[in-house]
C-alpha cells in the first residue's frame, strides 16, 4: 500500500468518498498533533489532521479512514460529541491527558478500541496503531 | 470532665455556712429574748407569791394587837392574859407575856406549852423581846430538819412599857405552804427563808423538796412587819408559754434545715455548671479537632485541585518532547555522535522523570474508590520485588505468612512499590530492607522497615502531606498516595524511627470481614 503524505493544511480531496488515509489525528495542541503524525508518518502510515472535532467531523465525512487517533477535550466539538455523533466511525484510539470514568468509557461503547493516556511513547503509539490496523505497516 | 467527687464546692460550703451561721445567731437572739421574757414573768410572780406569803403572816400581827389592848385595859395582869390568849393557843402555838427586869425577861403569863411562869426568856427571845414595838416582829427563825419554830413580838407602845408579847408556834414548811393553791405557787417551785441567803436551818417554807433551787431563779423580801424573810422561786415550767418557748428551737431546725437545702441547691448548681463547663471545653475541643480536619481537607482539595491541572497540563508538553525526541533521532540516524547521545540520553531521561512526575499528581488526584478482592499478600509483595529489584548492596528479608487481604490489586501493589522504593532510596550506602506482617486481633500489621538513617524527628505526620519531601530528587506524593489508599480500604498507615534507627512503616489493615471501604 502506498503512504500516502497529506499535510494537515494542505488539500482535501472534495467529497471524494473513495478517498482513503490509514489515520486521523485529532488534537487541538498543535505540537502534540504535528509530532504524532510525524512519527507514524515516518512510520509508514498516511496521516490526515485535524485540530478539533469540527474539522475532524468534515474530514470523516469527505474520506474514509482506518482509524481515528482522538483527544478528548478540545474547543467547539470535542471528542465525546464527535463519537457519539457520526455514524459509521472506523475504530477509534482515545489519545487523552484526562482518563476518562468509567461511566465516561461506557457511554463511548465498543467504538473506541483502545484508550492511551498521555504521554504515550512512539514505540506504544506505532504498537497501538499496528494493532488496530492490522499491522500491515511498517516504515 | 472535671469532677468535684463527694466533697462539696468551697461556694455550696460557704453558702450552708453563711445560712446556718445566721440560724445560731437568730437561735441565740430569740432565745435570749425568751429567756429574758421568762425572768421577767418569773419577777412578777415571785413577788406576787412574797406579797401573799406577807398578808398571810401579818395576820397573826392582829391577833398579837388584839392581845395587847387586853394586857393594856387590864394593866398587864397575868390572869386576865391567860384567859384571853388561852382560847388562841391551840398547839402548837404558845402565846406569852413578859415583863423586863434588870435579869431581864421574865415570864409573867403564859398559854399553851413550853413555858414556866418566872422563867428568865433565852438569849435569842430576849433580842426579838427587846426589839417588839408597836409593830410585828419576827423571831429569829430555826428549823431543825422536820418543823420550823417561828416567834412574833409585840411590845410598847401596845403595851405598857416594860411588858411584851410573844407568840411562838410550830409548823412543817412543806405541808403549810402545799396547803395554798394560790395562784403564784401553782407555777413557782418556791421557798421561804428567814434569811437573806438560802440557808438550810433558816427555812419557813416551802413546796419542793428540792432545795435549793437550780436554774434561773427569782427572789422577793417578805415584809413581816419591822423584819424580812425572803422568797426564792423558780418557774416549774417556761412561764412565757409552749410557743414562745419552743420557738428559738424551730427557728434552729428550720434554719439548719434550711442551709441543708440552699446548700444542696448551689451544690447542684455548682456541678451542674461544672458540668457544662467541661462539656463546652470538650465540645470546643472537638470543633477545633474537625476544624482543624476540615482545614486540612480543604488544603489537600485546592493542592489536589492545582496537582490535578498540573498533572494534565504537563501531559500535552511532555507527549510533544517525546516525539521530538524520537523524531530527532530518527532524522540523525547513524550521524549521531557520543556527545550528542548523551545529551538526548539526558533529554530523555528527565523526560520520562517528569512523565512520571505527572502519572504521580494524577494518581494522587483521582478518587478512584478501591475494588477489593482477595489477595495473597506474600504473592503481591514477591510481584512487587520482582518489578523492583533491590539496587547492589540492599538485602531484601521478607517475613510474611501466608494470609489472604481484601484490596484492591493496583492500588495495594502501588502501596508496596512506593514504599519498597522509598526504603531503597533511603539506603543509597546499603542496607537490609524488611517486609514483616502478622495478623493481631482481626488485623493485617504490615510492617517495612529500613536500615538507612530514619526521618526527622517532628515529622512523622507531616510525611503523609502531600508534596512534603526529605529527598532531593522526590516528589512528595509517594507516602501521600500511600496514605490516602491505605485510609480508603479502611487502615490506617504510621511512620516512625525504629529502635535501630531507620524509618519503619506500619500499615492496618482488617482482614476477618470484608473492609468497610472509607468513602473519599
Amino acid at each position: 500500500m502506498t503512504a500516502m503524505t497529506n499535510g494537515g493544511a494542505g488539500p482535501i480531496p472534495d467529497g471524494d468518498q473513495t478517498s482513503h488515509a490509514d489515520v486521523l489525528v485529532v488534537d487541538d495542541e498543535a505540537d502534540v498533533r504535528a509530532s504524532m503524525s510525524e512519527v507514524l508518518r515516518t512510520s509508514g502510515f498516511s496521516v490526515d489532521e485535524a485540530e478539533d472535532g469540527q474539522v475532524a467531523m468534515r474530514l470523516l465525512h469527505e474520506r474514509r479512514y482506518g482509524m481515528v487517533l482522538l483527544d478528548i477535550r478540545m474547543p467547539r466539538v470535542d471528542g465525546v460529541a464527535l463519537i457519539e455523533s457520526v455514524r459509521d466511525l472506523p475504530p477509534v484510539v482515545v489519545h487523552s491527558a484526562y482518563s476518562l470514568s468509567s461511566e465516561e468509557r461506557g457511554r463511548l461503547g465498543e467504538k473506541v478500541v483502545l484508550y492511551l493516556h498521555k504521554p504515550v511513547s512512539p514505540p506504544q503509539l506505532l504498537s497501538a496503531v499496528r494493532g488496530v490496523l492490522g499491522g500491515g505497516e511498517d516504515g | 470532665m472535671t469532677r468535684g467527687g463527694w466533697l462539696p464546692s468551697p461556694l455550696s460550703a460557704s453558702v450552708t455556712l453563711v445560712v446556718a451561721a445566721a440560724t445560731i445567731l437568730g437561735f441565740a437572739l430569740t432565745n435570749r429574748s425568751v429567756a429574758s421574757q421568762n425572768q421577767a414573768l418569773l419577777k412578777s410572780d415571785t413577788t406576787q407569791a412574797a406579797e401573799y406569803v406577807s398578808s398571810i403572816v401579818t395576820g397573826f400581827g392582829s391577833t398579837l394587837e388584839a392581845l395587847a389592848s387586853g394586857v393594856t385595859l387590864s394593866n398587864g395582869s397575868p390572869s386576865e392574859f391567860e384567859a384571853q390568849a388561852k382560847p388562841l393557843a391551840q398547839a402548837p402555838i404558845s402565846m406569852i407575856l413578859a415583863r423586863k427586869t434588870s435579869l431581864g425577861y421574865v415570864v409573867t403569863a403564859t398559854a399553851g406549852t413550853g413555858a414556866v411562869v418566872g422563867q428568865t426568856v433565852g438569849p435569842r427571845m430576849e433580842t426579838t423581846l427587846e426589839k417588839a414595838g408597836s409593830t410585828l416582829r419576827a423571831a429569829p427563825v430555826r428549823f431543825d430538819g422536820k418543823t420550823t419554830t417561828l416567834g412574833f413580838a409585840v411590845g410598847p407602845p401596845l403595851v405598857p412599857a416594860g411588858l411584851a408579847i410573844f407568840e411562838s408556834l410550830k409548823i412543817s414548811p412543806f405541808l403549810a405552804i402545799s396547803a395554798t393553791q394560790a395562784a403564784p405557787f401553782r407555777v413557782l417551785q418556791a421557798s421561804v427563808y428567814g434569811s437573806r441567803h438560802p440557808r438550810a436551818d433558816q427555812l419557813v417554807l416551802a413546796n419542793t423538796r428540792t432545795l435549793p433551787l437550780t436554774g434561773p431563779t427569782s427572789e422577793a423580801p417578805v415584809s413581816i412587819g419591822s423584819s424580812t424573810w425572803w422568797l426564792m422561786a423558780s418557774a416549774r415550767s417556761p412561764l412565757a408559754g409552749g410557743f414562745p418557748n419552743a420557738a428559738p428551737y424551730i427557728i434552729l431546725g428550720v434554719g439548719l434545715l434550711l442551709a441543708l437545702a440552699i446548700g444542696s441547691t448551689v451544690e447542684v448548681l455548682v456541678r451542674r455548671q461544672r458540668y457544662a463547663t467541661g462539656l463546652v471545653a470538650q465540645r470546643t475541643a472537638e470543633l477545633d479537632a474537625s476544624h482543624a480536619a476540615l482545614m486540612r481537607h480543604e488544603r489537600l482539595s485546592a493542592l489536589g485541585e492545582m496537582a490535578s491541572t498540573i498533572g494534565h497540563e504537563l501531559r500535552n508538553p511532555l507527549a510533544a518532547v517525546i516525539n521530538a525526541h524520537f523524531m530527532l533521532r530518527h532524522s540523525l540516524g547513524p550521524a549521531t555522535t557520543p556527545d550528542v547521545d548523551r545529551h538526548l540520553v539526558m533529554a530523555e531521561r528527565q523526560t520520562a522523570r517528569a512523565a512520571t512526575l505527572a502519572d504521580n499528581l494524577t494518581t494522587f488526584v483521582r478518587h478512584r474508590q478501591p475494588n477489593p478482592v482477595p489477595l495473597e499478600l506474600a504473592v503481591v509483595v514477591d510481584e512487587v520485588l520482582a518489578a523492583t529489584p533491590p539496587p547492589a548492596g540492599i538485602e531484601v528479608a521478607v517475613d510474611v505468612p501466608p494470609v489472604v487481604i481484601q484490596a484492591d490489586g493496583d492500588q495495594f501493589t502501588q502501596v508496596l512499590a512506593n514504599l519498597i522504593v522509598n526504603g531503597f532510596q533511603a539506603m543509597p550506602d546499603g542496607g537490609t530492607l524488611r517486609i514483616e506482617a502478622s495478623v493481631e486481633a482481626g488485623e493485617l500489621v504490615l510492617t517495612i522497615s529500613d536500615s538507612g538513617t530514619g526521618i526527622e524527628a517532628g515529622s512523622e505526620d507531616r510525611v503523609f502531606d502531600p508534596f512534603f519531601t526529605t529527598k532531593a530528587s522526590g516528589t512528595g506524593l509517594g507516602l501521600a498516595i500511600v496514605s490516602r489508599i491505605v485510609e480508603a480500604h479502611g487502615g490506617d498507615v504510621t511512620l516512625h524511627n525504629g529502635p535501630a534507627g531507620g524509618a519503619v512503616v506500619t500499615i492496618r489493615l482488617p482482614v476477618t470481614s470484608s473492609p468497610e471501604l472509607a468513602r473519599r
